[in-house]
């Protein structure tokens, strides 16, 4: 069962599965998701980047469906069935493989700003690798160039509070990030918990054939779709063509936030998940 | 082929925040291909979408661009083609600050005439358009810019007088496509319709190919 960590958020009842946004440890979830501990059980597998003793990632980019496999077995070695799966950014991309592959352990599927890219962008990336050409998002930079030491955890907050990313995030957030981004370092001081080589392997690894796979989705179950209104990754154009794509979700847009609106809005996108959740029946 | 994609933001005078991706060769390219959508016919639809990577494969680096009032789910008047023409301005700027030798712009319908503005207004050492469908009176605004002009005669933007009195200008090659529409298809018969793309967007490869 080690092989599988499991985070607890409490509660009990249906199952609801967080996969996370990659460098965001399941904890900084807690203001959106611990209140449904009133009336499911609110679990997440973290990915193998939070696994104790993980080590470095693979050398070469590997694939999101790992994720969605890793998902998967882990769902099995806990017997977790009938589960609500509720995945951000790469986690909504992995929640949405595991319920293809997989569809009877599900009852209902929560993309929250899935990294669904337009079209043109994701064509592009399957063509630089079937040319064996080289990929370069600024993101992995962004990620390898990320500061990864601490004094101590009142410098990363401080750090942090800095950065226009978490600028529309609560302290009470941001200290969540802080507390569950960093651990004792060997030789004193903090370091991240989630490597930034881990962080850089993921985007690396983006899974780019999301297109082909969603018109799977629309029949299996039901789906609820919520997008920042100013995100730069499900954008206006990948949404308009997953709503022409999946005719019998729902879709919902955060105003006035950004890709990361389930840490900067949680009360909001509970209310959200909660009212569809009740209409569906789950 | 080895690319970088980065993202481009802007906010657009129609109000949305803009997000407009930018694929760049390693090393860099000195070539760029600016798409300008239509009204409707946006960079995903065939002719722009295919452009696209026929673009990257010929070692060109491509920006193609959205409108704010599309992103917005709004519609766009006539009157607020300023607020176009800087959208536009706005989304292409960071690209072109790059200093690229070559400089192609794409436009479709909607497009052309925003088309013809950039080109005219560029530093690039040399520069180019591809006119698809082109709209009322931009034929006749061109300056000498070299221009793949393209047309069905089914479109009711067709006009034989303006083919006729532009064809002659040595900077101009018109294709003039026997039944297709405004959205460069023959309705009702995909053999057609694909059979138009592919010559089509071989006659973009040759003149990207010439110009570039």
């Amino acid at each position: 069962m080690a092989q599988y960590p499991l985070y607890t958020f409490g509660g009990g009842g249906p199952v609801i599965h967080l996969a996370v946004a990659n460098g965001f440890p399941p904890q900084t979830y807690r203001p959106l998701l611990a209140p449904f501990a009133d009336a499911y059980r609110v679990v997440c597998l973290p990915p193998r980047a939070l696994w104790p003793q993980i080590g470095p990632p693979p050398a070469q980019p590997g694939s999101w469906r790992e994720l969605a496999d890793d998902l998967l077995a882990g769902l099995r070695a806990h017997d977790l069935n009938g589960v609500i799966a509720v995945g951000h950014s790469f986690g909504g991309v992995a929640s949405l493989l595991a319920v293809l592959d997989e569809p009877e352990r599900f009852r209902a599927l929560i993309l929250l700003d899935p990294t669904i890219l337009p079209p043109h962008v994701m064509d592009a990336i399957k063509a630089v690798r079937q040319q064996g050409g080289e990929l370069r998002l600024p993101l992995v930079e962004g990620a390898l160039k990320r500061r990864s030491r601490f004094a101590d955890a009142e410098e990363a907050f401080a750090y942090w509070r800095g950065k226009p990313l978490f600028s529309d995030w609560s302290d009470s957030a941001l200290w969540l990030y802080t507390d569950s981004m960093t651990r004792p370092a060997a030789d004193g001081g903090l370091e991240l918990a989630w490597s930034p080589a881990w962080e850089a392997y993921y985007y690396q690894s983006i899974y780019a054939n999301t297109w082909d796979d969603l018109p799977r989705l629309d029949a299996l179950l039901p789906v609820l779709v919520i997008g920042g209104e100013t995100t730069d990754t499900f954008v206006a154009e990948s949404r308009e063509r997953a709503q022409a794509l999946l005719p019998n979700a729902r879709f919902v847009t955060i105003a006035g936030h950004g890709h990361l609106f389930p840490h900067s809005a949680p009360d909001e996108t509970r209310r959200v998940i909660r009212e569809w959740l009740t209409s569906v029946g789950a | 082929m080895s690319l970088e994609i980065t993202t481009l933001t802007h906010t657009s005078p129609f109000g949305p925040v803009m997000t407009t991706p930018f694929f760049r060769h390693i090393p860099p390219a000195e070539r760029l291909l600016v798409l300008l959508p239509g009204r409707g016919y946006t960079v995903n639809h065939p002719i722009l979408f295919h452009l696209l990577y026929l673009a990257l494969e010929n070692g060109w680096d491509a920006l193609p661009v959205s409108y704010g009032f599309q992103t917005s789910g709004g519609d766009f008047r006539p009157e607020q083609f300023p607020l176009l023409q800087e959208d536009v301005a706005l989304a292409t700027a960071p690209a072109l600050a790059n200093s690229y030798r070559h400089l192609c712009v794409a436009g479709k319908s909607l497009g052309t005439p925003l088309a013809v503005d950039l080109a005219r207004s560029a530093k690039a050492d040399s520069v180019s358009l591809i006119l698809l469908t082109p709209v009322g009176g931009v034929m006749q605004v061109l300056d000498g810019v070299r221009t793949l002009a393209v047309i069905g005669t089914n479109d009711p933007l067709y006009s034989p007088d303006v083919v006729r009195l532009t064809e002659s200008d040595a900077h101009v090659d018109w294709r003039v496509y026997d039944g297709l529409n405004h959205s460069l298809i023959v309705e009702g018969d995909w053999r057609a319709s694909l059979a138009a793309l592919r010559e089509i967007m071989d006659v973009c490869e040759w003149f990207l190919r010439e110009h570039g």
